[in-house]
């Protein structure tokens, strides 16, 4: 398992050939990049369940506001500094409301001049989550390293790594995973774009269930390997999906894909229509499919 | 009588007849093309040096160039000031001119002299998107088309190479002859290759690479 100190070890090898140099002054507030989004989506089984008749589905808004600072320190070697602040709501199921604000440091080395240089980066990052459900409140720490190349001008590709963890105030919520993803950009022309997206997570992952299909689950009758695993993992009734509802911590791997298509309406400001679905498998082979849609508009300040 | 006459001769070689010529660039589409370069390179006599003094501006700003396309005559000092808010990294990896510019500060002007003629695309290894190209042509007299894809050029009688380029169109090159006080036209019809530029993407991409 990589940890911290091997990004610190990356980190220092990405800045090796390069030196920080002295530059002036720049106001700090004119190099602000400024970014706002709102995203509206449908996302079924959004409560994450395996019993398909007690599935839920739901309508989710959420807005951000981003904030990011460059600075080059030396030539091809940049340095973001970045924070933002998300908020989303339910439109049923409020309970799962949440709150977070963060920020994140990355550094990106490229690989020679020009667009088709390759570039990595490597970023860390920290925030802290205020739900609407008290036991899923703390702080989520992540990190991550991306392999990025255009193999044509209006064509990028990259691969990357990410290792999340999210410390809750209840077990049930404590989340620790690490994913590997590729993803390919094209710019169909200078208004239209298409970008995909596969990954594979693997680690912790908070499913829910009615109270009746649980009871069944923890006393036995839906079988002795699935009343030891879950009687085994951290799970509390929270009532997020409904009078009774639980909410439990399992171990699971998720395969997950998107697509998305953007229009930019001007430079500064575009509408992005995506789907996706994840189809998660926990430790005993219960599976937790979920799809989306979603809209959203981004613009830069 | 000698002395009356002297100054009528010398001025008479200093005013070299002159010969108007206009250029009309259109797509295979029918569209007007802006942003062709036409120069006329002289094929009897050598092109005059350009002044010491020539100076021309490719600035930064808005996180791009502020022309697409600069054509200037081989020795024409260039200026690259950063009017923009971030920092830049100006390069090209052209055969004419290489160079770069690293941690290119906002207020910063570099300057550099381009003496060998050819095409110097310039980019910034920050800011993908960027991209301006520099056309350095071996004769002053050269214009650049204009949104109606037109472009004019004063230039002494003679016999002319003249030369059509744009970035996206293949050169056109052929042989023509400039005649005092006559004013020519020449009509050309260039195919457009589609445009392939990086495209500005928002969000992280405008921090950054």
């Amino acid at each position: 398992m990589i940890s911290s100190r091997h990004f610190l070890l990356l980190a220092g090898l990405l800045a090796l050939p390069a030196r920080a140099q002295e530059t002036p002054a720049v106001s700090w507030i004119e190099s602000l990049h400024l970014t706002a989004s709102g995203t509206a989506s449908w996302v079924n089984n959004i409560s994450r369940t395996s019993y398909e008749p007690t599935r839920k589905d739901d309508a989710t808004y959420e807005l951000s506001l981003g904030g990011s600072k460059p600075r080059q320190l030396a030539p091809n070697l940049l340095f973001v500094a970045s924070g933002e602040v998300n908020a989303l709501w339910l439109q049923e199921y409020d309970l799962a409301d949440n709150f977070k604000a963060g920020g994140k440091l990355s550094l990106q080395r490229k690989f020679g001049l020009g667009p088709l240089a390759p570039v990595l980066q490597v970023n860390a990052g920290a925030s802290y989550k205020s739900a609407r459900y008290e036991g899923d409140q703390g702080w989520t720490t992540e990190a991550g390293v991306q392999f990025a190349k255009r193999v044509l001008p209006n064509l990028r590709l990259a691969a990357g790594a990410r290792w999340f963890e999210h410390n809750a105030q209840s077990a049930v919520f404590d989340l620790n995973q690490h994913s590997y993803s590729l993803d390919a950009t094209w710019d169909i022309n200078d208004r239209w774009s298409l970008s995909g997206s596969a990954s594979r997570l693997s680690g912790n992952i908070v499913a829910n269930a009615a109270w009746p299909v649980w009871a069944l689950a923890i006393g036995g009758a839906l079988g002795p390997v699935v009343q030891n695993y879950y009687t085994s993992r951290p799970w509390t009734v929270t009532h997020i999906y409904g009078p009774g509802w639980v909410s439990y911590n399992v171990e699971a791997d998720v395969d997950l894909w998107s697509v998305s298509l953007a229009y930019a309406v001007s430079d500064r400001t575009a509408v992005e229509l995506r789907t996706g679905a994840a189809y998660v498998v926990n430790a005993i082979d219960i599976t937790y499919p979920t799809d989306s849609w979603g809209l959203s508009l981004t613009h830069r300040f | 009588m000698k002395p009356a006459i002297l100054p009528l001769l010398l001025a008479t070689a200093l005013v070299a007849p002159a010969a108007e010529f206009s250029c009309a660039i259109t797509s295979s589409k029918g569209e007007p093309v802006a942003d062709a370069v036409v120069s006329l390179v002289p094929l009897d006599v050598s092109a005059p040096p350009v002044p010491a003094t020539a100076q021309v501006e490719i600035a930064q700003q808005g996180q791009e160039f502020s022309t697409y396309v600069t054509v200037v005559q081989a020795g024409t000092k260039v200026v690259f000031p950063n009017h923009d808010t971030v920092q830049h990294h100006v390069y090209s990896l052209s055969k004419p001119k290489k160079f770069e510019l690293p941690l290119y500060n906002p207020g910063q002007a570099e300057s550099l002299v381009f003496d060998i003629a050819g095409l110097v695309t310039i980019g910034c290894n920050i800011h993908d998107w960027m991209i301006s190209h520099l056309v350095v042509v071996p004769t002053p007299w050269f214009a650049k088309t204009d949104a109606q894809g037109a472009g004019t050029i004063t230039a002494p009688a003679g016999r002319y190479r003249l030369e059509i380029w744009h970035p996206r169109g293949a050169t056109i090159a052929k042989e023509i002859t400039l005649k005092d006080d006559t004013a020519s036209r020449e009509t050309s019809v260039l195919t457009l290759k589609p445009d392939r530029r990086v495209r500005r993407a928002l969000g992280a991409k405008s921090t950054g690479y």
